[in-house]
């Protein structure tokens, strides 16, 4: 079942079918505006292990995700995508916006102004750097963007959403019903799909899995930590003897765990203030709030409901974010609930890693 | 090789009696218990001038931890805290100074009563203020200033920095951030935003901008008038004191040397047999690597680093003017920045670029390869990447530094 | 009735076989090698040969360290992870024990236990070599002296050199620097003891450091890491009179609770 959805032919069907392919890279980017023009917005992974090439053109200590996402664009495996759309939300992305450009060929690139602060400042100017995205999008692919086209973008996001919030219901389950592991793998699936396909298809998903029975019950993890492209992962984690009942990753929960006020007459300020209230990664906060904190309060209102045997923080020491915030993240989180920091680099230590799941589950019991 | 005498422009000597004068103003304020605030890359360092506020800046702190060799230790308290290597040295420093301040060089710093942050220089910027305004308990500021894009601006002047033209709603934003940032500073204060006093500190500015401007364009002069060792102290004035009186006095003064010595033809050594570019943070812990250099005769008309931060002002627009350095040129994208790079390389007529890749850095560190690859598709100058974070030398140990910069200087000739 | 701890690290293999009182019948250790198998099957039986104990007299073996998946497949019970292991088997010697360092072949470790003996919170050391015991081999190599005399030789140093070099590559260079410009012997090993303490006390303080502080592995059989370590953390750290045991020990110890265990699951 899971399988269905992890197809790779699937985005060469879509430019078959005359689609236009646009890649992403950071939760934040209003992927509605794309696929109100419509494009077919892809967020990319970066599968390749080994980086044969990307250190003649960036630093070897960055983030692997912006290593292996940089190195497939360089050895073609990315021929795929028309454009791509960067967002300041870091350094890193900042950085690479500009390698990218000049490095990787396609028609379309375009930079989007990342609002950190939340405030009516900075709605004001997200409202308008979206709208000048808009623009941007209809002079080069010489469409118009109607407001009803965004308004059906949007709702078929909005829907997309819901759904995947639904799905991740059923790992709460006692037993869960499905393994964190098969939930990114299907939330992997969802970022190179038409949202509208994918809705139909995790909707028969989900109606299914509810008359299934339950996983054989294990400790229970809650996930945090860097954004995790690849199943292994969490595949990792799980073969050591838990079962991951929630993660709050970049393409975890923090993708979908808000809404677009649909009743919002303007659907670009609707967009921009849907993303703006988004749940932080750490990098957009209140005025008066620290980002951190912001985040934490996301993690304990869950760790409330949820209540988990533990918590895992994935790191990375190449991620400018983790590698401020994890210290403050771990000694906060650790008041709570016992707390493994599992810091991966790629190709992945396996056996050095599930040493230290192994000895965390230990450790609990 | 014989070793070249190096005759220095002697900046570092009228550095002294400036950070006396910053700092008699510092005590006086404290004395006065006007509030403290930390600042992380900060720009708007003017309205300090106008509310009369301590400014502290936690990466000169820390600079000034390596240039007396106490990082290494202070570094190694930071590992202990469980932080990870690729970070910003400033920030493992100060974060160290926090946690152990018995390892830490003295006199500390006095505690702040909030933090600012901006993310136009790097993004790291935000985090540490973050993470310091946590570890005390007190309120940070963080102005979200944009990022500049080349549909933003066009171009900008390699010297001046100023733009071609720039997005109505990216200006109209950022000054409102600033002004949001002002009733901020009025919060903290309790007192109204003085406008006369804003600019006429705004007019002190314009001026340090002005000589900054004509030092840069100097220093470009053949033979190299000066040595690297005399900009050391100039990104302090540049980035943290615009604004002030006494750092308007010392571009001044240093303008005053620098015109005697090129209008005499002098160089900083007798013998110019390389003209080389540097960039990147400075090896705060080891400044004597650009003697080093300077001494076989190589020297540095060109060190973007140190004048990134000179924009040229216009302080009858005090808040536009402002505004328009975001376009500083660690906030724009490669693109823009090579552009202006290339025109400033061809007028300093380089023969090669001495590169410092930050580790931790992500904004240095990052357009260190395609500056390397611009700088020689484009004029055919040869670079030079060197891997040197700049408070610990323990990550590139200088001599082995040095055995790269022979071999580079070898293959020059 | 016999329990069997088995821990084959990446350096060393080591075997501790216990009794129904807990106490140590026999213990042995041998290179892991290449044929981790081969190993395992020597030392167990050449221990039972040594002491006239039939395979059916030992009821339970436990294994740990990086071959534990290797020999839980042919021929453990089950497997614990050395973590916890180290943990049981100190708690067994210092009962009193609330953080143990372990300075491994190529692992470092800082575990807190809590008053029952149990782990509370963990770290390891990341990828680089500069915090284990991979480090004094490579540094003792360069120096021509047997990694067992660099503890003795370096309590001789009256001016301890300073390697500043993080990284286990530069810092050989450096070291081969020093012995070039003739520092003593004693003073580049006491440099050395002092980096790689620098490391790893940095690990340890990231659990917390709690008396009494124990340190296990090869590494803690060197008087200079284990006093360098002591001035770093500033606490005093008992060295058990086999530190390399301890994991084995502690997999035996676990062995018998899991043994009685089944018996008890059984009976009920």
């Amino acid at each position: 079942m899971i399988e269905e959805f992890y197809d790779s032919g699937r985005i060469r069907e879509y430019i078959q079918r005359g689609k236009r392919i646009i890649g992403t890279f950071c939760s934040y980017t209003p992927e509605e505006i794309i696929h109100a023009a419509g494009l077919v917005p892809v967020r990319l992974f970066g599968e390749t292990v080994d980086i044969m090439n990307a250190y003649s053109y960036i630093p070897n200590w960055l983030c692997y995700y912006s290593k292996r996402t940089f190195e497939e664009g360089l050895i073609g495996n990315y021929d795929f995508l028309d454009g791509f759309v960067f967002l300041t939300s870091d350094d890193t992305n900042q950085l690479m916006y500009s390698i990218w450009k000049k490095n990787i060929k396609v028609e379309y690139s375009y930079m989007l102004q990342f609002p950190f602060s939340v405030d009516g400042t900075s709605k004001n100017f997200f409202t308008k750097v979206l709208e000048k995205f808009k623009r941007s999008l209809e002079d080069h692919y010489s469409v118009d963007i109607t407001d009803k086209d965004l308004k059906d973008s949007i709702e078929v996001y909005n829907r997309y959403r819901s759904l995947l919030k639904e799905l991740y219901k059923y790992r709460f389950y006692t037993p869960p019903k499905i393994s964190g592991s098969d939930v990114l793998k299907i939330n992997l699936a969802g970022y190179s799909m038409l949202k509208e396909e994918f809705n139909d298809k995790i909707e028969e998903y989900i109606n299914k899995l509810s008359d299934e029975e339950g996983l054989p019950d294990k400790p229970r993890l809650y996930v945090t930590g860097i954004p995790i492209y690849d199943p292994l992962v969490f595949e990792m984690i799980e073969s050591c003897g838990f079962t991951i009942v929630f993660d709050d990753l970049c393409n975890g929960s923090r993708n979908f765990d808000f809404e677009i006020n649909e009743t919002i007459s303007n659907p670009i300020e609707a967009i921009a203030e849907g993303y703006l209230l988004k749940p932080t990664c750490g990098t957009c906060s209140r005025q008066k709030s620290l980002a951190i904190d912001e985040r934490l309060s996301y993690i304990n209102e869950r760790l409330k409901t949820l209540n988990p045997d533990g918590i895992v923080i994935i790191g990375d020491k190449g991620c400018e974010l983790c590698a401020f915030s994890q210290v403050e993240l771990r000694k906060e989180l650790a008041k709570i609930k016992p707390v493994l920091y599992l810091e991966i680099d790629f190709p992945l230590a396996k056996e050095q890693h599930r040493t230290r799941i192994e000895a965390f589950l230990e450790s609990l019991s | 090789m014989q070793k070249q005498k190096i005759n220095l422009l002697g900046f570092g000597k009228l550095f002294g009696p400036t950070y006396k004068r910053h700092l008699e103003r510092q005590n006086e304020l404290l004395e006065k218990k006007r509030p403290c605030g930390w600042f992380f890359g900060y720009h708007p360092s003017e309205l300090n001038y106008v509310f009369d506020i301590v400014n502290i800046f936690p990466e000169q702190y820390s600079a000034y931890c390596a240039s007396r060799g106490d990082s290494p230790r202070m570094i190694d308290d930071y590992y202990s805290m469980g932080y990870g290597p690729f970070l910003c040295d400033y920030f493992k420093c100060s974060v160290a100074a926090i946690d152990k301040p018995e390892l830490a060089t003295k006199p500390l710093m006095p505690r702040p009563d909030f933090t600012v942050d901006h993310h136009s220089i790097c993004f790291g910027h935000r985090d540490m203020a973050e993470i310091h305004a946590r570890m005390y308990g007190v309120k940070r500021y963080s102005l979200a200033f944009p990022y500049i894009r080349k549909e933003d601006i066009g171009s900008f002047d390699d010297i001046t920095k100023i733009t071609e033209w720039m997005d109505k709603d990216l200006l109209e934003y950022t000054i409102q951030v600033l002004r949001d940032f002002v009733t901020f500073l009025e919060e903290v204060t309790g007192e109204d935003f003085d406008d006369d006093k804003f600019k006429s500190v705004m007019k002190v500015s314009e001026e340090t901008s002005r000589y900054f401007i004509e030092i840069f364009k100097l220093f470009m002069s053949k033979p190299t008038p000066g040595s690297q060792i005399d900009l050391a102290n100039y990104p302090f004035i540049g980035f943290f004191v615009h604004g002030s009186k006494y750092g308007l006095d010392y571009v001044k003064n240093c303008y005053e040397l620098i015109k005697e010595r090129v209008n005499k033809k002098e160089g900083v050594v007798p013998e110019e047999k390389f003209r080389l570019m540097t960039h990147g943070i400075m090896p705060w812990h080891t400044l004597s690597l650009y003697n080093y250099l300077e001494e076989s005769g190589a020297t540095f008309p060109l060190n973007p680093y140190a004048h990134c931060s000179a924009v040229l002002h216009d302080s009858t627009k005090p808040f536009e003017s402002l505004a328009r350095r975001v376009s500083t040129f660690c906030n724009v994208e490669h693109e823009l920045m090579l552009d202006a790079l290339i025109k400033k390389a061809k007028d300093a007529d380089l023969d090669g670029a001495i590169l410092f890749e930050n580790t931790g850095c992500r904004i240095v560190s990052g357009v260190m390869r395609p500056i390397k690859k611009a700088l020689y598709e484009e004029l055919g100058i040869p670079s030079l990447i060197v891997e040197a974070p700049q408070c610990d030398l323990r990550a590139m140990p200088p001599e082995r530094m040095k055995t790269q910069f022979d071999a580079f200087i070898e293959s020059l000739r | 009735m016999y329990f069997c701890g088995l821990d084959i690290g990446s350096c060393m293999s080591k075997i501790v076989l216990i009794d129904e009182n807990e106490d140590i019948v026999c213990y042995r250790s041998s290179k892991s090698g290449f044929e981790i198998r081969k190993t395992i099957s020597n030392l167990y039986e050449s221990v039972l040969k040594d002491q006239n104990i039939r395979k059916d007299q030992v009821k339970y073996i436990v294994a740990t360290g990086y071959g534990r998946n290797v020999a839980l497949a042919f021929f453990a019970d089950d497997k614990v992870t050395e973590i916890t292991c180290h943990a049981k088997g100190v708690h067994k010697i210092f009962p009193k024990c609330h953080t143990v360092i372990d300075i491994g072949g190529q692992d470092s470790k800082a575990i807190r236990l809590d008053i029952d003996g149990r782990v509370s919170t963990f770290v390891m050391n990341d990828k680089c070599a500069a915090g284990s015991g991979r480090f004094l081999e490579v540094m003792s190599n360069a120096i021509g002296v047997s990694v067992d005399d660099l503890g003795l030789l370096s309590m001789k140093s009256k001016n301890k050199a300073t390697i500043s070099s993080t990284c286990t590559v530069f810092a050989e260079t450096e070291v081969i620097s020093m012995i070039a410009s003739e520092v003593k012997r004693e003073d580049i090993i006491a440099g050395i003891h002092d980096a790689i303490a620098t490391k790893v006390s940095a690990l340890t303080r990231s659990t917390g450091i709690e008396d009494e502080v124990v340190m296990t592995g090869g590494v803690a059989k060197n008087i200079g890491v284990v006093k360098s370590l002591e001035e770093k953390i500033g606490h005093v750290i008992y060295v058990p009179p086999e530190p390399l045991i301890t994991g084995a020990l502690g997999a035996a110890l676990i062995a018998k609770d899991r043994y009685e265990s089944k018996i008890c699951d059984a009976e009920t």
